[in-house]
């Protein structure tokens, strides 16, 4: 890199993908290639649990079709038709906790079936109805009483329990900052207390979760995890959906930079200090400028199916197997053919990834509050 | 006199079994018959003049409708009244919801997971909207068109198991205690489903029946003799003539308001040939 004259850069000389114009603008393809550069590989041997937010229940999907190992301990009965076991928190993750949107929620659960941890108010009502305040939308109708609330939730976190103690890599999707807590014991719930079920009071509060916060929250499941299995490893994404809506007072879009901001700074900083914990960027390639806002549908928040097998289509041909610098080794070889092999699977199934999870059919509870908004 | 026509798959061999009976039974009644075996009854469907017919692409398939029926198709035109058997409603897969699970508002068996009612709710409303589309894209809406929920498979079924997947879910599911009461609410939403929109339904009778969705044993028949002396292995999946007497005579009386002329005499007792 040095040179006579001493004007060397520490930019001259880098890889194509390090610089905006090559890597991005005019790499002739997008998303581009080289984007991502997994830390490990992800093969079809290691059980994989999925969670997070409702863009999570893509990652998940495409695994499975890709027929990798995902972890389901909690699956429905043979019999129940797929669109109405996802009615009711089946298949969408590693067990039926529905969408997870922030790392403290994450943090909670795996304490809790652990023993850890015991929410408080989890049980809340509408109508005749009791519903697990974990985890509203599992139960589209709620149950008759709450004894069989707590007790169908037993249950779901002996699952939980297994499902960690089985599970080689852990994906999760970060989703939000925003939440809402208990006052008195400061459990969060996944949706505001009235929006499913429940009665909004003075007994809850918003809670805008800081980065030292979500970092503390996650270090906190890390090390849940690795306490079951040492070897266990974490692959973060962002999701590139945008609020519905704020309770921050911002206005929705700055408070949807911020929130993703901070999360993807999160896990940023958690792939860079730990090893065993990488990122995918799934929410670059959506957000990204080049594209323009086309992988959004009209409403420039649902992500659009087609957008989402391109996510996924880069994730799964980058996993097969860690790209490795330096001269071409027989291992390298069969690396690449693994990679090229991977890459046509990939292709191969985007179009029935679409087809077994289209967008639209995307659990995501926060859309309820849409019904909230004055027109 | 009533013309019935009797139109279906391999288990209305049952019920020509017991035809002779019921004949003798309702002297009322004339009976025909029109069948096809498996899946080419199940591609069939009447057209705009009310001819049933299926899909016999092959010539082995066409003779195979000769010989049974002595023709490709029939008219429906020329019957008062038409028994379908083979498109079927499925308890085995409702009763399957509990092959692992327990019933969350119901009993605890140590299944170890639990599902709700309104799972099996929602399951069942499905299953009967799939059977509604299908029946309806294929038979003119009528209440002279009846669907049977059975045959059920006899409930001796579970000697197969575990080699037999059937077999060993009904295994799985057996004897749960909150099957009986799924059985009669599944029932009773079938009927009304299938009335609903029109056509007759005839629920497989009491009489026949081993537990929830389980035909008793001694309506199943033996296999078809590959002509060797040993006792043929049972097949329990089809009925015997005694169980098809069973369900024609069910018909009469709760279709169509008859009495038998005299049970005594005219029950075949096949089994015990």
């Amino acid at each position: 890199m040095s040179q006579a004259d001493g004007t060397a850069s520490p930019y001259d000389g880098l890889d194509p993908r390090a610089y905006w114009r090559l890597g991005v603008a005019e790499a002739g393809v997008y998303p581009p290639p080289d984007l991502y550069r997994p830390k490990f590989p992800l093969t079809r041997d290691l059980a994989i649990m999925t969670a997070g937010s409702c863009f999570a229940q893509h990652v998940g999907a495409a695994l499975r079709k890709s027929n990798y190992n995902v972890i389901d301990e909690e699956p429905a009965p043979n019999g129940v038709p797929v669109e109405i076991a996802r009615s009711f928190g089946y298949g969408m993750y590693s067990a039926r906790y529905g969408n997870i949107y922030t790392t403290r929620q994450l943090r909670q659960l795996v304490l809790e079936a652990q023993g850890a941890f015991v929410p408080a108010d989890a049980i809340w009502e509408k109508g005749d109805s009791f519903f697990d305040a974990l985890r509203p939308g599992v139960e589209p109708e709620g149950l008759p009483s709450r004894e069989l609330v707590a007790e169908a939730r037993s249950y779901h976190l002996r699952a939980v329990a297994r499902a960690m103690a089985r599970t080689d890599v852990l994906v999760f999707t970060l989703g939000l900052t925003e939440a809402w807590e208990h006052v008195d014991s400061g459990t969060v719930y996944p949706t505001a207390p009235g929006t499913i079920a429940g009665k909004m009071s003075d007994a809850y509060r918003f809670v805008n979760f800081r980065h030292a916060e979500i970092r503390a929250d996650f270090e906190a499941v890390r090390a849940s995890f690795r306490a079951l299995n040492p070897g266990v490893r974490f692959l973060l994404t962002v999701s590139p959906v945008p609020l519905t809506a704020t309770a921050s007072g911002d206005h929705v879009m700055a408070a949807t930079v911020y929130s993703k901001s901070v999360l993807r700074a999160v896990a940023g900083e958690l792939r860079e200090d730990y090893d065993d914990v990488d990122y995918f960027p799934s929410y670059e390639i959506v957000t990204a400028p080049i594209s323009a806002g086309r992988m959004y549908e009209k409403n420039f928040r649902s992500v659009r199916s087609d957008a989402v097998a391109k996510v996924m289509s880069v994730f799964l041909s980058a996993t097969a197997a860690p790209a490795a610098p330096g001269p071409k080794s027989k291992s390298e070889v069969a690396m690449f053919r693994a990679r090229r092999r991977a890459k046509r699977l990939a292709q191969a199934n985007a179009q029935p990834t679409q087809a077994a999870t289209p967008a639209d059919d995307i659990i995501c509870e926060e859309q309820l509050l849409d019904a909230f908004a004055r027109p | 006199m009533t013309r019935l026509l009797i139109l279906g798959n391999s288990h209305t061999g049952a019920l020509r079994r017991g035809d002779d009976a019921f004949l003798r039974a309702y002297p009322g009644v004339q009976t025909g018959y029109f069948a096809a075996p498996g899946t080419l009854f199940l591609r069939g469907q009447v057209d705009e003049a009310g001819r049933f017919s299926t899909l016999a692409a092959t010539e082995a398939t066409r003779k195979t409708l000769i010989d049974m029926n002595g023709a490709l198709d029939c008219d429906l035109n020329d019957w008062d009244q038409v028994l379908v058997i083979g498109h079927r409603l499925r308890f085995t897969s409702v009763a399957g919801l509990l092959n692992r699970h327990d019933l969350l508002e119901g009993s605890r068996t140590g299944k170890g997971q639990a599902i709700s009612w309104a799972l099996v709710m929602a399951t069942v409303q499905a299953q009967i909207e799939d059977f509604l589309r299908t029946i309806r894209g294929k038979f003119p809406v009528s209440p002279n068109i009846t669907f049977f929920a059975g045959p059920f498979v006899a409930s001796s079924i579970v000697e197969r198991a575990p080699s037999y997947a059937l077999a060993q879910t009904v295994v799985e599911h057996l004897g749960h205690p909150d099957l009986a009461e799924i059985y009669d609410w599944w029932v009773d939403q079938c009927e009304a489903a299938v009335t609903g929109v029109g056509f007759g339904f005839l629920r497989q009778p009491d009489s026949t029946l081993d537990g929830p969705g389980l035909t008793h044993p001694r309506f199943a028949v033996p296999k078809a003799s590959d002509g060797t002396p040993a006792p043929a292995p049972i097949d329990h999946r089809h009925m015997n003539g005694d169980f098809g007497f069973a369900i024609l005579s069910a018909f009469a009386q709760a279709r169509l308001g008859l009495t038998p002329t005299d049970m005594m005499n005219h029950t075949i007792q096949e089994t015990q040939q």
